[in-house]
C-alpha cells in the first residue's frame, strides 16, 4: 500500500514520489492552489499600488490645471492694467478734476486719451478696483467717457459705463508708486508697481465625512460606551 | 401533560431564538448603514469632482434638498448638469435619505481641506506719457 501513497514525507505537493508514470516528465505539470494564491496576492498588491498612484496623479493634475488657469487669468488682468497705465495722461494745463489720476492700494484710476472718433480730445477714464479684498475679493474694471472739451480746461461731463468683474479670489491688490500714493493727482508717477495675490481654492474631495448616528440618534465620540455611530472615517 | 411539556419546550426554544433574531436584525441594520455611508461618501466625492468649485461645507445632513441634488433631480440647483451620482427611491427623494433607524445621514464636508495656497503676480509699468497732457 505504501507504494501508492502519493503524499509521502518530503513531497508535500505529491509530485516527486508519484508512482503514476503515464505522462513522461510530469514533475511540474501544473500550478498548485498555493502557487495560484500567492500569484494572485502579488497581483492584487500591484494593482492596489497602481490605483493609489493613479488617484494621486489625478489630484496633482487637477491642482496643476488650476494653477495654470489662475496664472493665465492673473497675467491677462495685469496686461490689461498695463495697457491702460502706459497710455495714462493728466491735464497739466488746467488741472481739471475730471482728468486727475488716483493710486492707492486696491485702486487705480487714470485717464487715457481716446484716439479717433468725431469728438476731439475726449478722454476715457478707467478705474480698476478690488472690491472686498480677502477671501472673496474681486477686481472690477469700469470705464467712463469724458466728452470733448469746449475750451481750455473745460471738459464735458463724465459718463460711467457698467462695471465688469475681471478676476475673483483676490487676496490683495497692491499698488506701489515712487514716493507716496497721495503725491499723484495732477501728475503721473514714472512707474506703477502692481502686485496681485490670488488664493487658490483648496483641493476638493478629500476629508469628506459621512455618518449615521445609529440607534440612539445622537452624535457620539470615539470610545464612548454608547458609541453606535457608523462613520466613513476612523479616529 | 404531554402538551404542557411540548409547550414549555417550544417556549424555551422561542425564548432562546428571539434575542438571536433581534441581534441578527440589528447587525443587518448596521451593515446596511455601513455600506450606505460609504456609498454616499463615494457619490459626494464624484459630485465634488464634477463641480470642483462648489462649496459643500454647508451641507450637514441628507435632507430632501441634498438628496435631490445628489440624484440630479430636475431643478436641483447647483447640480446643473443633472448628473445622477446615486440612485434614490421616491420616498428618499421626498423625505431625505435616512439610515435604518430613521435618522438622516450626517454629512461633514470641509470648506477647504488643504490651507488655500496664495499666488502672487507682480508687474511694474512705466507711465510713458508721464509728461502732462497739454490742451
Amino acid at each position: 500500500m505504501r507504494k501508492h501513497k502519493i503524499s509521502d514525507s518530503g513531497s508535500r505537493f505529491g509530485i516527486q514520489h508519484s508512482t503514476v508514470h503515464t505522462l513522461p516528465f510530469t514533475s511540474q505539470a501544473g500550478f498548485t492552489l498555493l502557487e495560484i494564491l500567492v500569484a494572485m496576492g502579488i497581483l492584487m498588491l500591484i494593482v492596489l499600488m497602481m490605483a493609489t498612484l493613479f488617484h494621486a496623479s489625478t489630484t496633482a493634475w487637477t491642482n496643476g490645471l488650476r494653477q495654470t488657469e489662475m496664472s493665465i487669468q492673473a497675467r491677462s488682468v495685469i496686461s490689461l492694467i498695463q495697457r491702460d497705465l502706459s497710455q495714462a495722461v493728466v491735464d497739466g494745463a488746467s488741472a481739471n478734476s475730471l482728468l486727475e489720476c488716483e493710486f492707492s492700494d486696491n485702486k487705480i484710476e487714470v485717464c487715457t486719451p481716446v484716439v479717433g472718433g468725431s469728438t476731439n480730445r475726449a478722454f476715457r477714464r478707467v478705474k480698476y478696483e478690488c472690491q472686498s479684498p480677502g477671501a472673496n475679493g474681486v477686481i472690477t474694471r469700469r470705464e467712463g467717457l469724458i466728452s470733448a472739451a469746449n475750451s481750455v480746461g473745460d471738459y464735458g461731463s463724465l459718463v460711467w459705463g457698467t462695471e465688469s468683474d475681471l478676476i475673483g479670489n483676490v487676496e490683495t491688490f497692491e499698488v506701489t508708486v515712487p514716493g507716496n500714493v497721495g503725491d499723484y493727482t495732477t501728475n503721473l508717477p514714472t512707474w506703477v508697481g502692481i502686485k496681485l495675490t490670488l488664493t487658490q481654492t483648496a483641493e476638493s474631495g478629500v476629508g469628506f465625512k459621512v455618518s449615521s448616528l445609529g440607534r440612539n440618534g445622537v452624535v457620539d465620540n470615539f470610545g464612548d460606551s454608547d458609541d453606535d455611530d457608523i462613520r466613513t472615517w476612523r479616529e | 401533560m404531554e402538551i404542557m411539556v411540548v409547550l414549555i419546550v417550544i417556549s424555551i426554544l422561542v425564548g432562546l431564538l428571539f434575542p438571536a433574531v433581534l441581534r441578527a436584525r440589528e447587525k443587518a441594520r448596521i451593515n446596511r448603514a455601513r455600506s450606505e455611508v460609504f456609498e454616499l461618501q463615494k457619490a459626494w466625492k464624484l459630485f465634488s469632482m464634477s463641480y470642483p468649485d462648489e462649496d459643500l461645507s454647508s451641507y450637514s445632513e441628507m435632507n430632501t434638498a441634498e438628496t435631490q441634488l445628489l440624484a440630479g433631480a430636475a431643478g436641483s440647483g447647483v447640480n446643473s448638469n443633472g448628473i445622477a451620482f446615486m440612485e434614490f427611491n421616491q420616498e428618499q427623494l421626498g423625505n431625505g435619505f435616512k439610515d435604518p433607524w430613521g435618522g438622516l445621514y450626517k454629512l461633514e464636508f470641509p470648506s477647504s481641506t488643504l490651507p488655500p495656497t496664495e499666488w502672487s503676480f507682480q508687474s511694474r509699468v512705466q507711465c510713458v506719457n508721464m509728461q502732462r497732457y497739454k490742451y
